[in-house]
């Protein structure tokens, strides 16, 4: 096996929260940085205002303005720049070679740049007012411009540290989910191994299945709960059904091969005269004869029933039903005759009912169905053999006797094999209770449907149907 | 000895209703049907029942049970198509006696038959002696003090069940009951003459008589302590 159900969930948890862990540690290094970065432009502008604050008008009278280093307290890798309103350089901090006129020139707020390898980021503070408050009176009000720059590696370390921080929590926190992951998988599919474990107890030999109550409770597995227990119960009745046949067959083959042998073995017990040898091997012949005839009535009900399962025999025609059942009915006129039953086959409306079918399947269906109507049939009463379309798809055909009929409990039973209208079988009728299991399995070959009623006392009728290639109505 | 079988395969019935008029001389009862075997097997003395299992209208292990149930200590040999180990167990534990899968060989079922016979009269031995008389029952062959002595069909099976209930004494009627089958009409004077042809052959020509007639009782096979009294 290649695949496995708890791995693959297991790895779909993990993917999953290996995303959500990427997406959370990058929304917590963004917003961190960002967040600094805001934090750094104040400090910026609180350092461009410290400068500010020590610039002032020279002593002289050149108007010009000064800025007092020995007041500036900076940190010493910040790179400053002043200019005044005209457009020349107040004090630049010996480390920097300038910024940018470009910088200077447009109008945004902050920027970033590298001096000397180093990453810087800066503000620029546009017409920074000076007041100069010296001899307590208001000077004029001059207006700066102020270039502040600070080296970011500090800032960058400090981002580099959120995020090594937030990886590797989330890497711990994953491993943790990712065990709680299998560990919940496991327990959750445990049910599913239980309920393998005890669906493959179910053998020949120990039919029952005992599912873990765990899985009969999930919602998941509860339908495939059932389904086992009925497909398990199915094959069981199928099952037993085959291995009762089985041994009804085995029943009725031993008994016929034990008169058999026990004739040839009573005729070799004492010498005997010719005639008495003669008679006994008639004995044994007739013997012989019906093993025969069990022995094909059990073949052709294998073979029957092969049909319906793999498809049918070859010798399939186009058969009209009418004519067809008249042919079987004038076949058993002998038999009906010598116990004295009458025969009559009709036919409804001069219906013309036309099946797909070989002849001799639906042949044997007919003489099968006809000569159980006429052996219990009373003597003197009619056997009939009614052909019709029930419907414009069905054919009908309905075969009816007026003999002692089958008592409804055993109504049930009559298809099934080695049957005889009895639970322990009676053999007046010499039969081997097979004739209408064959018949089922022919119709059934052929997508037919075969019905039995019976009035225990009022006799009995089968009903037959099968399906019609074309029906052409002859309306007279 | 007298035998039902009860088998509803008429032919298989009559093979062994043949087999065992033949081959043991017993008289045999064939009924067809498990209703019918009960009420023969109940209303009649059987030494012996072979029951088949599938019966019609009562099972073959119903009927057993029944025939138990009733106190009948008959011995019963079923006959079987189902040779599986667990249903035999059930069978014999149901009160059966032994029994023969199908297809079975009659000379096997002749042979068991003979032996549960024998021992449901409480005479193990394949050779009964009452005195120097010996009755062989496997091939059905008597000597009297070493020498053979050539019996009548009819004459040694009136020999054989008196053997069977040796110094019992056996009444007229129940010879009658084991030795004819249901069909027999039964005349009391029919076991005179083979009683009066028995002592013919086998006690005329020895100094002690065996055969003793007991009047309004039956007769006895047995070594009498003061030989002579009856006569």
């Amino acid at each position: 096996m290649n695949g496995s159900l708890r791995k693959q969930i297991i790895v779909a948890v993990l993917v999953s929260q290996l995303l959500l862990a990427i997406g959370l540690t990058l929304a917590i290094v963004l917003y961190s940085r960002a967040q600094l970065l805001s934090d750094f432009n104040i400090m910026l502008a609180g350092r461009a205002d410290s400068v500010l604050a020590v610039i002032h008008d020279a002593e002289d009278e050149s108007k010009t303005l000064i800025l007092d280093r020995g007041r500036l307290s900076i940190p010493a890798g910040d790179l400053v720049e002043v200019w005044d309103e005209n457009g020349s350089l107040i004090w630049r901090s010996p480390n920097w070679t300038g910024a940018p006129a470009a910088l200077i020139a447009g109008n945004s707020a902050t920027f970033e740049l590298d001096q000397r390898n180093v990453p810087y980021r800066g503000v620029v503070v546009r017409k920074a007012t000076i007041f100069d408050e010296e001899d307590n009176h208001p000077g004029s009000l001059r207006k700066v411009t102020i270039v502040y720059a600070s080296s970011t590696r500090g800032l960058d370390r400090h981002i580099l540290k959120i995020g090594v921080f937030a990886t590797s929590a989330s890497l711990l926190l994953l491993c943790l989910a990712g065990w709680f992951a299998a560990y919940g998988v496991s327990k959750g599919l445990s049910p599913m191994q239980e309920l393998a474990k005890a669906a493959a107890e179910v053998s020949v030999r120990n039919w029952s299945f005992s599912p873990p109550q765990e899985a009969r409770t999930k919602s998941e597995l509860a339908p495939l709960v059932d389904a086992l227990e009925a497909t398990i119960a199915g094959l069981q009745r199928a099952f037993d059904r085959e291995r009762e046949s089985t041994a009804d067959a085995a029943h009725e083959l031993k008994t016929a091969v034990a008169i058999l042998k026990s004739s040839l073995q009573l005729l070799s017990y004492q010498p005997r005269s010719i005639d008495g040898y003669k008679k006994g091997l008639d004995h044994a012949l007739e013997d012989c004869d019906r093993l025969e005839a069990l022995v094909c009535g059990t073949l052709s009900l294998a073979r029957a029933q092969q049909w319906a399962e793999e498809g049918k025999s070859d010798d399939i025609q186009s058969i009209d039903l009418v004519n067809s059942c008249e042919q079987s009915v004038a076949d058993l006129q002998t038999l009906a005759q010598s116990r004295s039953v009458a025969m009559r086959c009709l036919t409804n409306n001069g219906d013309e009912c036309v099946v797909k079918a070989s002849p001799a399947d639906l042949k044997t269906v007919w003489v099968n169905l006809l000569q159980n109507a006429i052996q219990h049939s009373p003597p003197g009463s009619t056997v009939s053999l009614r052909v019709s379309a029930s419907d414009p798809d069905n054919a009908l055909i309905a075969v009816e006797d007026t003999g002692a009929g089958i008592p409804a409990e055993h109504l049930p039973y009559v298809f099934e094999r080695f049957r005889r209208g009895d639970p322990s079988r009676s053999r007046a009728t010499g039969g081997f209770g097979l004739g209408l299991s064959i018949c089922r399995a022919i119709v059934e070959a052929y997508d037919g449907r075969i019905e039995i009623e019976s009035t225990d006392g009022a006799g009995t009728r089968v009903l037959v149907s099968l399906p019609i290639l074309t029906k052409v109505s002859s309306s007279k | 000895m007298r035998v039902l079988v009860v088998e509803d395969e008429k032919r298989l019935a009559q093979n062994v209703a043949d087999g065992l008029r033949q081959g043991a001389g017993y008289a045999v009862d064939v009924a067809e049907d498990g209703e019918a075997g009960l009420f023969m097997a109940e209303s009649n003395e059987y030494d012996l029942v072979v029951l088949d299992l599938m019966l019609p209208r009562l099972a073959g292990p119903v009927l057993l049970e029944r025939y138990r149930k009733s106190g009948h200590e008959t011995p019963v040999l079923i006959l079987t198509a189902r040779d599986d180990k667990p249903s035999i167990i059930k069978l014999l534990n149901g009160g059966a006696d032994d029994y023969l899968s199908k297809p079975f060989d009659l000379g096997e079922l002749l042979a068991r038959a003979k032996a549960l016979v024998r021992r449901g009269k409480g005479k193990p031995q394949p050779v009964l002696t009452v005195g120097d008389l010996e009755i062989n029952w496997a091939d059905r062959t008597v000597k009297r003090a070493g020498k053979r002595v050539d019996l009548a069909p009819m004459e040694y099976r009136v020999l054989e069940y008196l053997a069977s209930r040796s110094r019992a004494v056996v009444s007229k009627t129940e010879l009658l009951e084991h030795l004819y089958d249901y069909n027999w009409e039964k005349f009391g004077n029919v076991i005179e003459v083979y009683i009066s042809g028995l002592r013919k052959k086998i006690d005329s020509n020895s100094r002690t008589k065996l055969i003793h007639t007991l009047r309004g009782h039956g007769y006895a096979l047995r070594v009498e302590a003061n030989a002579g009294l009856d006569r």
